[in-house]
């Protein structure tokens, strides 16, 4: 029979299959498929809540974000002063709305599209560790292997679910937006992946699990500091990353003002929502690619946890509890959160500041510029290793580090010294004035 | 690990510096034709690049050992069972073939289709030129198919540049997905031998299925028999198509009407030639074994095969009055004369060194065939150049009063085809219905069962053999049909006069292959013995030096 | 039955299905989308029995890759709202006997092989990416070793490592030719419609 103490332990490692086998009163050498089912859905469902709550977080974010810049307030009414609970709200507005589906559309392809983008957006989580061993797929065991190359791979698949809708839909609209959505995911693709490789090639792997540990200390060991190779790359791939979540400026499967919603204009109700929940675990899902290849993935940059003796690494050193293990674990998981945040914050920054392109200028920066400029980074980042390294050492990234970490002093000095101007007067600003008392909503 | 790969990385194959030569003139003319057009300046680049690929293969040929030379056998096997290509005097062979077809097509194409296409034409040339040294080289399924394709995909450029017209496009659309799903036949096949045998290089899967010792018989029934012939058939369909044989005959006569003369000419040839070497290496007819590591039923899928793909290309050529489709169909029904070859090979192994091997036979017949195919053609394209599109019988009619020269190099090239003595093709015919026949004559003595056995086959190779000759009546009836209407007919409309082009000398130079091949067999055949049954012809060599050497 | 020989059936059923859903569909897209669900749950297949790179590889090429190309093409070339494919009974009654013919030979063929001595557990000690590239190169020996039968009087040949890095080199060169060759047929097209 399965001993208690080692089910403490394994629930604790992340191993639930003998908690289940326990749970069904089967024996520890049972081959039952069901435990390892219901193991799997777990993980499953905490992943999927994990999705949507930081969907329903971000789509809050986003309307906020884009008042603000836009000189408004955004969501200020249900669920208190900031709108907490706006996107509850519109979840169940959606919910109870009328579900549509044209006569003209191919029923089927209809409704399997929003499915296909949704599952290839969730799919890229399986392979997202968020700590040390905190992956959904090879955990205990070590982190998965290829875990970068399989998020490229099933990231590529929620296109198809698109472009099924675009074609599906039977409206010229739809099949405008799923033909742009199709040639945009398929350029951008290529440069992505090749800025993808760039710090695989530094790291000699393709487990985020291990490029994320060769990054821990102090933060000029991120690999964006690296070289000037990866620097660049970094920006590169943030900016393939971005076309290929769809988001502006690379909107083009949407553009409402030319193709009324692009590829979801005959979508209401639950099905719409599914290609939100797509788009945006997809945000969080390329950010956490990005920080975890770049960013240091989840070590705070600062080594205070080792300095503390939560780190992993120290905690087996002194022999602390396993326990103690997750509660640093659960820190860095939070740091790596807060850091995908920063990424997604920086998409939506993007996408109320800049205008949309035109599709020839997307697929003109993809071919024409990005692409030469991530194969020319591939190729100087393996130079780099292969003959600079031996001789510059590792402390060009002291450099490139310092100088990011003083531009952005001065940059933040310079913004918080500058007195504001406020095109309107009265309006609250992130930073500025307070508001007059006079200027202030009144709440009855 | 690290200087494995510096091994891998820096031991690059340099025996493939024709191959690298070519591949990068390629680079070149591509990038040169953005900004430079002219036929002239880029057809003489392309025979320079072929020239220079000649002197290369000339050093190369100096400072490598084929493998079948190598003193250390260890290292011989090491590198046989590990490299992707290698350097064997068969490669060498058929790097020789691929860079004289390359200048050929070169010279017939200089003044194919639009000028501003030039670039890309003759770069596509040199491609394919260099697909059939690397496929004579090559020593890995990947690196087979990766050859194959790279003359099928320069092919699907070459139909489509030169003329745009639809039946052009459709010719070339034929081709291009028809190619593609022969390819894909050729990888199911190819993915079940990888399976069976664990790995991709073919020294290796010869060697897993036996084939020095009689084929996949290393055990009594192995259970996965049945996967082999598989893959057998499969290989055998995909390249099938390639070497035209029926049931996979059935785009050529559309292809080659549709398409320019000169594209004609280089499909009846280029992928005949690379599709026979493949088979010959796949199925182990090189070397020692005897062409059966795919089973004994390669034989007779291979004399049916034979027996129909003759028949059928002679008999519908009968009722063609196209030049194109009747060249067609008469590229098929020789396509079925070079599987006899492949259907005797296994049977004729271990009989003397004098004798000629079927496969031997084969091979030489595919350079006759090319030397006298690539001519007719040839012959079409000058006739055409002048003005006035050569395409029916009608318009060589009274050819010998108006152009006598022409006449006399168009029936060279015919009476080849024929099978006339004193031509490359007359060789080619005897050397190959005489192996069927030497099968009967050659029965071994024993027990009475294996006599029997033996009578037998020998009955079905004279068969075949019967047919072979019966379908070559055929066949001199419509040949000699053009030679008649040359000769004995007048002209109403008469051709302009021919210029002098590239393409007359490319017309002479098969010309005159096809005689010396037809008057001097040997100065082919002996280099053919060395490079089929390398261990037979160094013993034959041996021998024939030994009373010399003993002399001096 | 185990946990991995349950999703064996599942996938494989999965699988089965949609390739026979490729064949009877006459919608392109709709026969486009049954490939997807068959070729992805082959890469599940691949992931179940501990081939990663395979399986992805196998998602990126196939689902990101060719399945749009085919979706895009057709709503490029579509004349029509949804293209369908018009089949003949006759069609029909070949393409099944020929299917069928081809099915049963792959099937006795299969069935004669002898199953696996001994109960293989699925293995999921994962090769590293960095040896799968160095294999590939051709300088690790962890390539799949043939059955040499070791000929030569029972000598042992070694296997060495085969390299890849030759027939990689000649693709690129396939794929420039190809590129030229998209780039002609695009532009052969476009003059046509200025002629028109």
């Amino acid at each position: 029979m399965i001993r208690q103490e080692d089910l403490r332990e394994d629930i604790l490692n992340g191993e639930l299959t003998n908690l289940f086998r326990w749970f069904l009163g089967l024996p520890e050498d049972s081959l039952s498929p069901f435990p390892g089912l219901m193991a799997a859905g777990v993980a499953v469902g905490m992943l999927v809540g994990f999705v949507a709550l930081s969907a329903v977080f971000f789509i809050w974010l986003e309307r906020k974000v884009a008042g603000r810049i836009q000189d408004r307030l955004g969501p200020t009414r249900v669920g208190g002063k900031f709108g907490w609970l706006q996107t509850i709200a519109d979840g169940i507005k959606l919910l109870v709305k009328e579900d549509l589906i044209p006569r003209d559309a191919d029923h089927i392809l209809f409704r399997l599209g929003p499915y296909i983008a949704f599952c290839g957006a969730f799919c890229a989580f399986i392979a997202l560790p968020f700590a040390q061993g905190w992956t959904a797929y090879g955990t205990g065991t070590g982190a998965f292997a290829i875990g970068v190359f399989f998020i490229l791979a099933v990231m590529s698949t929620e296109v198809f679910g698109i472009i099924l809708a675009g074609y599906g839909s039977g409206s010229k609209w739809s099949l405008f937006g799923g033909m742009r959505e199709a040639a945009q995911m398929v350029g951008y693709e290529i440069p992505m992946s090749l800025c993808v490789l760039v710090p695989v090639i530094v790291a000699g792997s393709m487990d985020l699990g291990k490029i994320s540990a060769n990054q821990a200390g102090w933060f000029w060991e991120w690999y964006v500091f690296r070289d000037p190779f990866t620097f660049v790359a970094f920006w590169t791939y943030f900016t393939c990353a971005t076309a290929a979540c769809k988001r502006a400026p690379f909107d083009l499967a949407e553009a409402e003002s030319e193709l009324v919603a692009g590829f979801h204009t005959e979508y209401s109700g639950l099905r719409w929502s599914f290609f939100f929940m797509a788009e945006y675990a997809a945000m969080f899902a390329v950010s956490g690619v990005a920080v975890l290849l770049f960013g240091g993935g989840w070590h705070l940059g600062l080594p205070v946890w080792t300095l503390v003796g939560l780190s992993p690494e120290l905690s087996q050193v002194l022999n602390w509890p396993s326990n103690v293990l997750n509660i640093g674990n659960a820190i860095n998981a939070g740091v790596f959160i807060v850091k995908c945040w920063v990424l997604v914050f920086v998409q939506i920054w993007v996408r109320w500041t800049l205008p949309r392109l035109r599709i020839d200028q997307v697929m003109m920066t993809c071919i024409k510029y990005l692409l030469p400029i991530s194969c020319f980074l591939m190729l100087g980042v393996s130079l780099w290793e292969v003959f600079a390294r031996p001789y510059l050492g590792d402390y060009f990234k002291f450099v490139l580090a310092g100088l990011v970490l003083i531009s952005i002093i001065i940059t933040a000095m310079r913004v918080f010294t500058t007195p504001m101007k406020l095109p309107t007067p009265g309006i609250d600003a992130p930073w500025g004035p307070r508001i007059p008392a006079e200027f202030t909503i009144k709440r009855s | 690990m690290q200087d494995n790969l510096a091994i891998a990385l820096m031991g690059f194959p340099s025996q493939l510096l024709p191959e690298i030569i070519l591949g990068l003139a390629a680079c070149v003319l591509f990038l040169g034709a953005t900004w430079k057009v002219s036929r002239h300046v880029w057809g003489t680049v392309a025979l320079a690049a072929l020239v220079l690929a000649g002197l290369a293969m000339w050093s190369v040929h100096h400072s490598h050992t084929p493998i079948e030379n190598e003193p250390k056998a260890e290292f011989a096997d090491t590198i046989r069972f590990s490299a992707p290509v290698l350097y064997t005097k068969f490669g060498v062979l058929f790097k020789l073939i691929g860079l004289i077809t390359g200048v050929l097509l070169v010279l017939l194409g200089w003044d194919e289709g639009g000028e501003e296409h030039a670039g890309e034409y003759h770069a596509c040339l040199l491609l394919i030129a260099a697909g059939i040294g690397l496929t004579g080289a090559a020593n890995d399924l990947i690196t087979l198919f990766l050859a194959l394709e790279l003359i099928s995909i320069p092919t699907y450029i070459v139909l489509y540049l030169p003329r745009i017209t639809a039946p052009a496009q459709e010719a070339a659309m034929k081709y291009f997905l028809l190619s593609v799903f022969s390819s894909g036949l050729l990888l199911f096949g190819f993915s079940y031998l990888y399976g069976v045998t664990g790995t991709t290089n073919i020294s290796g899967i010869l060697d897993s299925l036996g084939a020095s010792q009689g084929g996949i018989a290393t055990r009594a029934v192995p259970t996965w028999r049945g996967l082999v012939l598989v893959s057998l058939v499969m290989i055998v369909a995909g390249l099938g198509f390639r070497i035209t044989a029926v049931p996979f005959h059935f785009y050529a006569p559309d292809v080659y009407q549709g398409t320019t003369t000169v594209s004609a000419g280089m499909l009846a040839f280029v992928p005949k030639i690379v599709g026979f070497a493949a088979l010959l290496k796949l199925l182990g007819f090189v070397g020692d074994s005897n062409g059966q590591a795919m089973g004994s039923q390669a034989p007779i899928l291979f004399w049916i095969m034979a027996a129909v793909t003759m028949t059928l290309g002679n008999i519908l050529a009968l009722w063609q009055t196209n030049i194109k489709r009747l060249l067609a169909y008469s590229s098929i029904a020789h396509a079925g004369y070079m599987l006899i070859g492949l259907a005797v090979a296994p049977r004729m192994t271990g009989t003397s060194a004098d004798a000629v091997n079927g496969v031997e036979a084969v091979v030489f017949y595919l350079a006759a065939y090319g030397a006298m195919t690539l001519g007719s053609f040839a012959v079409l394209h000058v006739l055409s150049q002048s003005g006035k599109t050569v395409e029916n019988e009608d318009d060589l009619v009274g050819l010998g009063k108006t152009h006598p020269v022409m006449a006399l190099v168009m029936v060279l090239f015919l009476f080849s085809l024929i099978g006339m003595p004193l031509t490359a093709g007359f060789v080619g015919k005897f050397l190959l219905f005489f192996d069927a026949m030497s099968v009967f004559s050659s029965i071994p003595e024993g027990n009475a069962e294996a006599v029997r056995q033996a009578t037998e086959q020998g009955r079905l190779y004279g068969l075949l053999a019967l047919i072979g000759a019966v379908n070559a009546a055929i066949g001199a009836w419509y040949y000699l049909r053009l030679a008649s209407a040359m000769y004995l007919r007048e002209a109403i409309m008469p051709l302009p006069a021919v210029k002098t082009t590239p393409a007359v000398f490319a017309m002479v130079v098969c010309a005159v292959l096809t005689l010396v091949l037809g008057m001097f067999p040997s100065t082919l055949l002996s280099p053919i013995r060395e490079a089929i049954r390398p261990t037979i012809a160094g013993q034959a060599k041996i021998a024939a030096d030994g009373p010399k050497v003993a002399q001096r | 039955m185990t946990l991995h020989a349950a999703l064996f059936y599942i996938l494989a059923t999965v699988t089965a299905i949609s390739a026979i859903g490729v064949a009877v569909t006459s919608n392109i897209v709709r026969a486009a989308t049954w490939l997807l669900f068959a070729l992805a749950s082959t890469a599940g297949i691949y992931f179940l029995l501990g081939a990663d790179f395979l399986g992805a590889t196998q998602l990126i090429v196939y689902v990101g890759g060719t399945m749009i190309l085919v979706v895009f093409g057709v709503m490029l070339t579509a004349s029509g709202p949804f293209v369908n494919m018009k089949v003949g009974a006759a069609e029909w009654a070949i393409s099944l006997a020929v299917g069928l013919l081809l099915y049963s030979v792959l099937a006795i063929v299969l069935l004669q092989i002898e199953p696996p001595s001994r109960n293989i557990p699925p293995n999921h000690t994962l090769l590293p990416s960095k040896h799968i590239g160095a294999a590939l190169l051709g300088s690790s020996s962890s390539t799949p070793e043939a059955k040499v039968t070791g000929l030569r009087g029972g000598q042992f040949i070694p296997r060495t490592r085969v390299s890849y890095l030759l027939p990689f080199e000649i693709i690129s060169v396939h794929l420039l030719v190809v590129l030229i060759g998209a780039a002609y047929l695009a532009r052969a097209k476009r003059r046509r419609e200025d002629v028109a």
